[in-house]
């Protein structure tokens, strides 16, 4: 029924993985689908505040971000189940959105964390925003 | 048993409900599951008004959603044996994050409506709700 899994991780931020990645596994392996690991790098949304980090900051961060994802998925995911890694950057739901269309993800697994009480009752938390905005199917898991 | 699931229904469209509850069905597979299906009457959005309606008429409605829903998920899944039915009335998410902190299920499904990108912003939807304040996992199907 699911060929192709999302599943977005914050690396520094095992809440946001640590209960969805054997979600994601089980439902991988339940219905042969590759798993699409993905990380976003968050941009600086004022063109101000990014004038004041060294050019070549993202392109490092990039790079850095790449090589963690690549030992995430070494040590968390076993070796039988397909993975894609990606790292992008933008604003984290949009980001999530768009690659969940571009690489035509039928089904987003993801971490709500429940942090930040009430700026998530006024703002609402990223998953809701994801939820919202993606056309296909989300699991959001407590 | 195993999973315990709340589904809620929208009972007044039909085709879509019969559509949601087959997916979900796809989605389940085999595993062992016990679904607690759920159909809200939506309140009246002034308590004056509400007054009028007798506690009766209410009771009876809501024995009516009953048995439809109960017929509803016959028709649809006739190879589901245990289930149980839940009809309340009231605000329509506030009645699922209620009901599912009695039940304590370990996931609620919610077939979601493509409503229009302009419906959305104004109206807000009722999955984006639960999503942001339920206890358990959520599963958005599309």
């Amino acid at each position: 029924m699911y060929n192709k899994i999302l599943m977005p991780v914050v690396l520094s931020e095992p809440n946001s993985w640590k209960r969805a990645l054997p979600v994601a596994l089980n439902l991988c392996k339940t219905y042969d689908a590759s798993l699409h690991v993905l990380t976003v790098m968050p941009d600086f949304s004022m063109p101000m505040v990014g004038s004041f980090f060294p050019k070549d900051f993202s392109s490092k961060a990039h790079t850095l971000l790449k090589d963690e994802l690549k030992k995430f998925v070494k040590e968390n995911i076993p070796e039988e189940i397909q993975v894609q890694r990606i790292v992008a950057d933008g604003s984290p739901w949009e980001t999530i959105v768009n690659i969940a269309k571009e690489i035509d993800a039928d089904l987003i697994v993801m971490a709500a964390h429940n942090k930040r009480k009430f700026a998530d009752y006024v703002l609402g938390p990223n998953s809701a925003h994801v939820v919202k905005h993606s056309n296909i199917s989300v699991m959001v898991v407590r | 048993m195993g999973l315990k699931i709340l589904l809620p229904v929208d009972i007044q469209d039909r085709d879509a409900a019969v559509a949601g509850l087959i997916k979900v069905m796809k989605y389940l597979g085999e595993q062992e599951v016990c679904m607690h299906f759920m159909s809200i009457l939506p309140g009246k959005p002034v308590p004056l008004l509400s007054s009028y309606a007798s506690k009766e008429e209410v009771q009876s409605a809501l024995s009516v959603l009953k048995d439809d829903l109960t017929l509803l998920v016959k028709q649809a899944l006739p190879q589901l044996t245990g289930f149980t039915v839940q009809t309340a009335e009231g605000v329509v998410h506030k009645e699922i994050l209620k009901y599912s902190r009695k039940l304590q299920p370990q996931l609620i499904m919610l077939p979601s409506h493509s409503h229009s990108k302009l419906e959305n912003i104004l109206i807000g939807s009722v999955t984006s709700k639960v999503v942001e304040q339920a206890n358990c996992s959520v599963l958005v199907i599309r």
